[in-house]
Formats: structure tokens, sequence, C-alpha cells
């Protein structure tokens, strides 16, 4: 397969259809085409009668009368994209004017995954005429395929009585069901039918989503039995609820809609593809390599299939490590980690597992049923394939159910990931996810997993932005019922992360007022309840006097701080101004302010920082690492600050917090070899040769440049476990290395005088 | 504060140390030779890093060699005109049984024609360097730290100096930070990868240009420096001494012991060196048995305990 380079075509194509041969169906158009050769054609095509639609648009080519415009159409319908798009040219150059013709040339760069030309089609003809209704339909399914909530602005203006209106309606509808508001979607499904009717097209489409409308409201009719009386090999009957299934994380009920779609129309690439990227999510790697190949083979340019098969590629420079928890309740684990990385990583991973099924267990009354997997990738991009098929992903790590993948240390700057907290993020929705069968609305499992991260993560901390802060102050929070939307469809730039912020204070919230609350939630949610319905049911309020009390908690939890903004940012502004001025009394002083205004504000410009630096500069040493312990206590993750706070603690001889701090620095940084080795002599120190020979091997697997202390720090170890086999082996390591090596011969003359082990 | 108090004891030091250069002329000396130029900073903070490098490797030559053969030109002393009239001297002085290694602290530029150090009053060139040493009959070894240092690689392709440089080209115009690494290195444990106390040009070198690789990949910025070592036998050439009463100790008693220790290290270098001809378990068996050996030998040099 070579989808390597294919890529890279379709990245570079600009202005020029690159497609050879794209399988993506030419929908019903509902009189975006206007000849009636053509739609003869495509009436035989969606019955499903196949051959003869073919012979029927073979016939339109044949015909020297023919417009370009149909031969552009009988071409696409014939596969033959490159000669479409060269009677779209030639119908064009005719008569520049037809806007028509310009709007469907547009829908033939969509279909050919060349959205930005298709999207620079449609709004010159929307230059030329603000209402062609196919070309804001055009512009606005481009848009909803991206989630972007702008779509809806180009579907209001789409005149009612026209054509267009239909698949604006459907568009609507489908919109709707991605909301989740059902109700609202099976009004313009009638209204789509209605007009269909009327004008008499197919019913497909209209019945593809009342099939998803049924499905996410849990009620049933026979949609797909009239959809196949018209059409025996619509698969689309399938694959368009399963996309719900997907939004809604229910994976494997997709894949089991996407496989009746692939075996109802083997032909039917978005299917293959989409089969193949939930198998994966499903860890079905061979199955899922399989519909992956069968989608690249229909449809060679299309990124998301090319993209994710060279992610399956990229897996044998991966290692997959198997571990059983020692505790035999807890299940086991698998970890797909990078060749480079794992014997780093490895270790962390492994316990923060297992720590957190032993504290999510408890909290949500569920154990899980099943292995759970964990990748991590270096290469960001790789895991934003991984998650969405495409680079591009603003996120850090994701659930799918037993599986996570998320963006290892390496993907990003330190000092802005802490890769634990993420991981403990990813194990909490786990639990959300399954103990429900999937059913939890995204915000309860987001907000539980926020909520985790804050109070039992590795971690802990309620870390949020100031920027965050001023828009909730500002009014911009959502009613819980709504939370939702602000995930799938933000109506402005922050609002995913104000979100987030939200729906784990509203999970804090509640676990502070409601005992066993969040548990109890899970439960309503594993029964099928709405929020509206949990919540009632669960807390006994109603969504108004639910929103009103967790207005007051904010209020109460952050009121001080909202008054004081202004003041803030000012002596924000001023303490910079004093930093650069290196004014270091007055720094401490408007420092002092900042913290008494957001004590727990510990992001990387956070005043505890500004505040420790003054102190030291001022050799204040004492006060400068009772500043920094207090920014780690609150959940402060800056590495190079934290490597200075464990040093000054190991000087006063706070070893065992020095041991904690350099923990907390792991799970930002575990690649720094010298904090593993020092935090390695910390746990000798406290007679914890275990877990030192733990720290030893993973500076091991650092490459450390310098070899002969590397191993002889591991003999140590092991000499202190009473191993002296090992010890000695790992002595001989360092003197090969470094046969002069005195501590290293002072402790193999001791290893070699004792009984071996 | 305290690097700027060690380096104004150090320019005392070497102020007296360049006027009893200058006033009594030093005959012959088969023993090594340092000098070391701090250029021009150009701004406080590089002023200051550069300084300390400077205190740090002319600390580092001192304990390899007598302080009065460590020469420090800062400030006034590095003008092009002091740097030519030292390096005369020197290839006046020296001969081919000595070892000289100049170290340069500083920024370079380079123009595409011609590198550049900057040195108060005007640069000397990578030409007239290159046109200096080669009038020195001893073993040389060059450390140019400065940015676009690689750009006199070519002036030296057919010498036998030994360089180390902070970047492969003249277009590796940026500051560097390999100074600061391999100023770093010379009293670096890490850096001492056979353990014997003692900081070699080999050992330096690539304690620096992996301290700098990882730089760049731990800031996730491109690598605007790549240092190049040029030539070999700087594995040879001890820079530093980390325990300098262990080196006096060894360098001064060669008793029976420390043969017999010299015998063992050669064997196991033997034994490294012809591995694959042994069975892995027969060669293990043998490392441990010289290990011990050398290990017990070691104790009782330690204990001043002869047999």
């Amino acid at each position: 397969m070579s989808w390597h380079n294919s890529f890279v075509c379709v990245l570079v194509a600009v202005g020029t259809l690159l497609v050879a041969q794209p399988t993506y169906p030419r929908s019903i158009h509902y009189g975006a085409v206007n000849n009636d050769q053509v739609e003869a054609c495509d009436r035989l095509s969606w019955k499903g009668k196949r051959a003869e639609a073919m012979n029927c648009y073979q016939d339109v080519l044949a015909d020297r009368s023919a417009p370009n415009s149909a031969l552009a159409e009988a071409s696409w319908a014939l596969k033959d994209v490159q000669r479409a798009n060269d009677y779209f040219r030639s119908a064009l150059k005719d008569n520049p004017g037809d806007l028509d013709v310009k709007a469907r040339w547009g829908d033939l760069f969509s279909s050919t995954h060349q959205d930005a030309e298709a999207m620079a089609i449609y709004q010159e003809v929307l230059q030329q005429k603000p209402n062609h209704g196919f070309a804001l339909v055009g512009a606005a399914r481009l848009l909803a395929s991206g989630f972007e909530s702008s779509a809806t602005d180009f579907l209001a203006k789409v005149p009612e009585r026209e054509g267009a209106a239909i698949p604006a309606a459907l568009i609507t509808a489908w919109i709707n069901l991605e909301n989740g508001d059902v109700g609202s979607a099976k009004r313009e499904l009638n209204k789509a039918e209605a007009m269909a009717t009327d004008g008499e097209w197919p019913l497909l489409d209209v019945y593809a989503l009342r099939a998803a409308a049924d499905l996410l409201g849990n009620t049933r009719a026979d949609w797909t039995e009239k959809a196949l009386e018209i059409n025996p090999r619509f698969g689309e009957i399938y694959s368009v609820p399963a996309h719900f299934y997907v939004i809604t994380r229910r994976y494997r009920e997709a894949i089991a809609l996407y496989q009746k779609a692939v075996k109802l129309d083997p032909n039917l690439t978005v299917a293959h593809r989409e089969l193949g990227i939930n198998l994966l999510r499903d860890n079905r790697v061979s199955e899922a390599r399989y519909h992956l190949e069968l989608a690249y083979t229909q449809d060679p340019f299309s990124p998301i299939s090319v993209n994710t098969l060279r992610l399956l590629d990229s897996f044998k420079h991966f290692d997959t490590i198997g571990y059983q928890p020692e505790d035999p309740t807890l299940v086991p684990m698998t970890l797909r980690l990078h060749e480079d990385e794992s014997a780093v990583l490895s270790p962390y991973t492994k316990e923060l597992a297992e720590q957190a099924m032993l504290v999510f267990r408890e909290r949500y009354g569920f154990r899980l049923k099943e292995p759970i997997v964990i990748e991590m990738y270096p290469d960001h991009a790789d895991f934003a394939v991984r998650t969405a098929g495409m680079p591009g992903l603003g996120i850090l790590g994701a659930a799918f159910g037993y599986l996570v993948a998320m963006d290892s240390p390496s993907a990003r700057p330190v000092e802005q990931f802490q890769w634990g907290t993420t991981l403990w993020h990813e194990l909490a929705h786990i639990y959300t996810l399954e103990a429900t069968n999937h059913l939890v609305p995204r915000w309860f499992s987001e907000g539980a997993s926020v909520f985790e991260e804050w109070r039992s993560g590795p971690n802990p901390g309620v870390r949020i932005s100031m920027s965050v802060l001023q828009a909730i102050k500002d009014g911009k929070m959502l009613s819980v019922a709504e939370l939702d939307e602000g995930f799938i469809r933000p109506t402005y730039p922050q609002q995913v992360i104000v979100s987030y912020m939200q729906a784990g204070l509203i999970c804090d919230f509640i676990n502070q007022n409601y005992p066993d609350g969040l548990k109890n939630m899970l439960k309503a949610f594993a029964e099928g309840q709405s929020t509206e319905n949990a919540i009632t049911q669960v807390l006994d309020l109603s969504i108004s006097a639910f929103d009103k009390q967790f207005n007051e908690y904010v209020e109460q939890n952050f009121g001080a701080v909202f008054e004081q903004f202004e003041h803030w940012h000012d002596a924000k502004k001023a303490m910079t101004e004093l930093l650069a001025k290196q004014d270091w009394e007055a720094v401490q002083t408007k420092a002092r302010e900042l913290i008494a205004i957001t004590p727990n504000y510990v992001e990387p410009d956070s005043p505890y920082l500004a505040l420790s630096l003054a102190q030291s500069s001022l050799e204040q040493s004492d006060e400068a690492l009772e500043t920094l312990l207090e920014y780690w206590r609150k959940g402060g993750y800056h590495p190079s600050s934290l490597m200075r706070l464990a040093k000054a603690l190991e000087e006063r001889g706070d070893k065992n917090q020095a041991i904690n701090v350099l923990n907390t620095l792991h799970l930002v940084d575990p690649f720094d070899e010298s904090s593993h080795a020092m935090l390695g002599e910390l746990y000798l120190d406290v007679a914890e040769p275990v877990q030192a020979l733990r720290e030893f091997q993973v500076a091991m697997a650092l490459s450390p440049h310098d070899q002969a202390t590397a191993h002889y720090r591991v003999g140590q170890a092991y000499f202190k476990m009473g191993d002296t086999e090992r010890a000695q082996s790992a002595l001989i390591k360092a003197l090969e290395v470094a046969p002069n090596f005195r501590p290293a011969q002072k402790l193999l003359l001791k290893v070699v005088s004792q009984p071996t082990s | 504060m305290a690097t700027a108090q060690a380096l104004e004891g150090h320019l005392v030091l070497r102020a007296s140390i360049v006027f009893l250069f200058f006033a009594n002329p030093i005959v012959a000396l088969a023993e090594m030779h340092v000098v070391i130029v701090k250029g021009l900073g150009g701004s406080e903070t590089y002023e200051s890093q550069f300084t300390e490098q400077v205190v740090a490797i002319t600390t580092a030559s001192r304990s390899v060699t007598d302080s009065e053969h460590v020469t420090t030109l800062v400030e006034n002393q590095a003008r092009k005109e002091h740097i030519v009239e030292h390096l005369n001297v020197l290839a006046e002085q020296l001969d081919s049984s000595d070892q000289l290694v100049i170290y340069l602290i500083g920024h370079g530029s380079y123009d595409g024609y011609e590198y550049k150090f900057n040195v108060p009053g005007p640069d000397i060139t990578g030409e007239q360097l290159h046109a200096l040493l080669q009038e020195i009959p001893a073993t040389k070894f060059l450390v140019n730290t400065s940015s676009a240092s690689g750009a006199i690689e070519r002036l030296f392709e057919s010498d036998d100096t030994t360089m180390v440089l902070a970047t492969r080209s003249g277009v590796e115009r940026h500051a560097t930070r390999f100074g600061q690494f391999f100023a770093e290195s010379l009293s670096s444990e890490n850096a001492d990868i056979d353990k014997n106390r003692r900081i070699s040009g080999q050992e330096a070198f690539s304690f620096a240009d992996r301290q700098v690789k990882q730089y760049f990949e731990q800031n996730n910025s491109l690598a605007t420096e790549h240092a190049v070592l040029r030539a070999k036998g700087f594995e040879s050439v001890t820079l530093s001494m980390l325990d300098q009463t262990q080196a006096a100790a060894s360098s001064s008693v060669r008793s029976a012991l420390e043969q017999q220790k010299d015998s063992l290290n050669k064997d196991i270098e033997s034994l490294k060196t012809n591995r694959s001809s042994y069975d892995e378990s027969e060669y293990q068996r043998l490392l441990l048995q010289k290990l011990i050996e050398l290990a017990r030998v070691e104790e009782k040099i330690e204990q001043g305990v002869t047999e």
C-alpha cells in the first residue's frame, strides 16, 4: 500500500482536482441538478439499480447533444471525477454566470475531500447571489462536518420554498441530533419529509436520520425496512445512525452498524473507513487495518484513511506491554508505548493505572469488566490521527471506553503538560463510560474526570486559568442541561475549556453537597436517564434550582476573585515590570497581593514563582523554599521550580518531602535522567531500595552519559535489596566501563565476600 | 557574586602570570601549556557567562599543569596584539614534546569569507590564528567555543592541530551553548566516563556535545549549533583532575602496586577488545576475576599497604 505519498498529494492539492477515483457517493441532490436525462439515471441509482444506472450514465456521455454540465454529472457518477471536473470547467467557460452549475462544481470538490477549494467556490457563488440555496447548503455541510457552529448561519439563509430547503432541513436535523436534541431534529425531519414527498424525492436520507433519531431517543420504528424497500443496497440506513453512536461514544454499537452497512453495500467507502477507525478504538487492530485498506483501495485520497494507515504502520515502533496488577480484583492492562520511551513510562503508567482503578472503583461503585489499553504517542499528530483521523486536534488525551490514547510527555513542551494528570483524567473516563454503557452525557464524563484530576489525581489542585474565570464571571457558563453543546459545538473560542472547567466544578459541587451524588448520578445515566431526569431523581432538584445552587457555589468560591479581577490584572502587570527591573522587595509585595486574591493560581505565570525568585534573590532561602512548597501543595508543576524545591528540601534534610516533590516532577517531566538518579539516591537514603531500583532503572533507560555510575547505582539498589547476584552483574557492567571506579570496586568486594542470594 | 569574586582573584593572578611570563622567559619545558582567551561578551549576560567559563577552565587547567603555564587573557590583555605576542613567545619557548591547549571563549563571526574571533580592538581572524599556531612546534589542541567557529575547520585541513569547534560551519552564527557545557564538564563527575578522576579532552567534548543536543531537544527547538571534534588524540590529553591529591600520589609514587594496577588495567582492556573470541560466560568470569584483583590492588594503594 502506498498511502504515504498520497497523503502529501492531498495536502498540496490547490485549485486542481487531483482525485482519480473517489467513491464518495453522489447523494440525492433535491434539484441541484437540472437535467432530465441525468435525473432519470440518478433515480435508478437511488433505487439501488446500479447496473442500469451505470448504463444510463454511459448513454448520457454518448449523447453529443448533452450539455457539459450533464456530462460532468454523468462522469462523476461513473467515478471519473477528473473528467467531471473538465466538463464543469467547460460548462462554466461557456456560461460563467450559471451559479447552479458552479455550486455543483463545489459539491464535486467537497465529495473529493478538497474542502478549502469547495468552500472557495461556494463563496464565489454566494458573492454573486447571497441566497443561493445549494451553495449555502454546500457551505453548511462542510462546516457541519467540522462541528462548526457557523453552519447554522448558512442554513438560516436558505430560501424556504426551494429544493435546497430539503437538504437544509436534513443538515439542521443532523446538527440537532449531534447536539442530542431529538425533538428539534424530528421537527426538521418532518419538514424535510413533507417537502421531499411534494417534490417526489426518495425519502432515503430522511429515513436514515429518523433511524438515528430513534437510536438516540430509545424509540424504534421501521425506517430501515422502509428505506430498504426503496433501495435494497442503501448501506447508509446503518452508517448514518452509526455516526450518532460514535459521537455519543458508543463505539461497539457503531461498529455493529457499520458492519451491517458494508455487508449491505461493500462499496460504501465511508462505512469501511469509519468501521476501521472504530475497530481501532476497540483495539481490534487487524480487523481495522482490513477495512481501512479497503477504504483506501476505493478512495486512495481520503486523508483520514491514509493517515490512519500510516499510523498503523508506525505501530511497529511501539512496544506492547502486558501487565496484571498484583491485586487480582483489578483488570489487566496493556500499554502501547513508543520503543524509545516505554522503559521510562511503563513503571509510572502501571502504578498510576493501578491507583486509579482503586480510587475510581470506590468512588463510582463500578468494577471494570475488561482489560484496559493505554497508548501514548510521542508525536501529537499521531495521537490526533488516532483520535480523529486527522492532525490538528487540540486535546491531550481521549478515552474510547477501555482504550485510552494520549500524548506522551515528549509530545509537548514539559512546562505545558502534566502527563500523569492527563492519564488520570482519561482513566476516570473509562469508569464513567463503562459504568453507564457509554450513556453518560459528555458533560458528566468530562466533569468527573476534571474533578478527579483536582481532588484525587497524582498532582491534586483546582487549576483554573484566569481567562476561564473571567468567562465564568462574564456569565458564559451554560445551564447544566445544555452543557454538552459547549463541548460539541462551541460558539466562542474558549467555550470548550470553559465547559470542561464548569463541568469539573459541577461535579465538585455535587460531591461536596450530596453524599454519593456522583455515584448515584452515574447509576441514573446507566439507566438511560437524561441530565434533567438524573438531577431530579438523584438530587431532588429541578434544572433551574440546580443551576441556581451551582451558581451560588461558584460565587462562594470565586466571588472574591471576580470582584478583584481588575486589581489582579493591574498587580500582575506591575509585578511583571518589577521582575524585569529586578526590584525584588517590590516583587514580593505584588506577588503577595496576587496570592491573597488567587491562592490557588499555580499556572506557569503563578505569583508563587515570582515570590520565590524574589526571596532567593534576597538570599531568603528558607522563605523561598516555603513559598515553593506552598506552590507545589497547591498543584504547581513548573518542572525546574520543582527540581529546585527538591534540591532545597534535600539540603534541609527533608528527604521524604523531596521524594514527594520529585515524584510530582516525574509526572510532568519524566525524561530527565538526573532527577531519577536523585530520587533513587533519596529512596536509598530512606531505605526503600525497591523504589530506588525503579528510579535507577528508569535513569538507565534514558541512556545516561555516565554509564558507570548508572550501573553502579543499580548495583547499590540490588545490594540493599539483598540480591547480590544482580548487584554483582550491575557492578561488573559499571567496572567494565570504568575499571578504576572506586565506589563500584568497594561494593564489588563487599558483594563477592557475601554468599550468593 | 561568587563568580565575580573568583574572577577578580583570578585576574590579579593572571596579571602576575603575564608579568612573570614577559619578564622571565621560560626555558623549554616538556609540559602542558594552556592559553585561555576571553573575547567580548557584548552584553552583561554573555560577559557574565564567559567569565564563569574562563574561571572554570582556568581552575581546571591549574589542576593539570603548573599555574605559571596557564595564561588567561581577558579584557585588554585579550586584544589581538597581545594574543599574537603571547603565541609568538610560545612558538619560541615550546618544543615538540610539549602540549599546548588554547581555549577561545566568546563570540565569533563569519561573513562568508573570513572568520573572526571578537576581542577588544581589531578582531583576530581565523587565518591569523592558523598562522600563529603553525609556528608553534608543540602538540596543539584548540577549543574554540565561539559562534561560527566551524568556519576555521578548512584552514586546518592539512594541519595536525586537534580542534574542538562549537559549530560545524560558519553559518551557525547564533551565540553557542557549547562553551558553557565544556567548561562545566571539567569539574563534572558525570563527564568522567572512565572514573579515573581525570577529564580527558574526549570526555569533555562528549559531555558538552551531549548536553548541547539535550538542550535543544528539551526545548523542542531547532539546534543552532553542532559541535565538531577534528583529528585524533583528544582522549590522550587531560584537561582537568577531579581529585588532585590522588593525582599527586599517582604521579609521584611508582610502587609495585601501581605497576600491578596498570598491568591489570591493560589486561582488562585487552579482554574487552578481544571479547568476541571468548564464550560470553568465560568472558564474564575472566572480567570479574580481573576486576576483583584490580579492586584489591586499589584497596591496598588506598590503605597505603604494600605486600
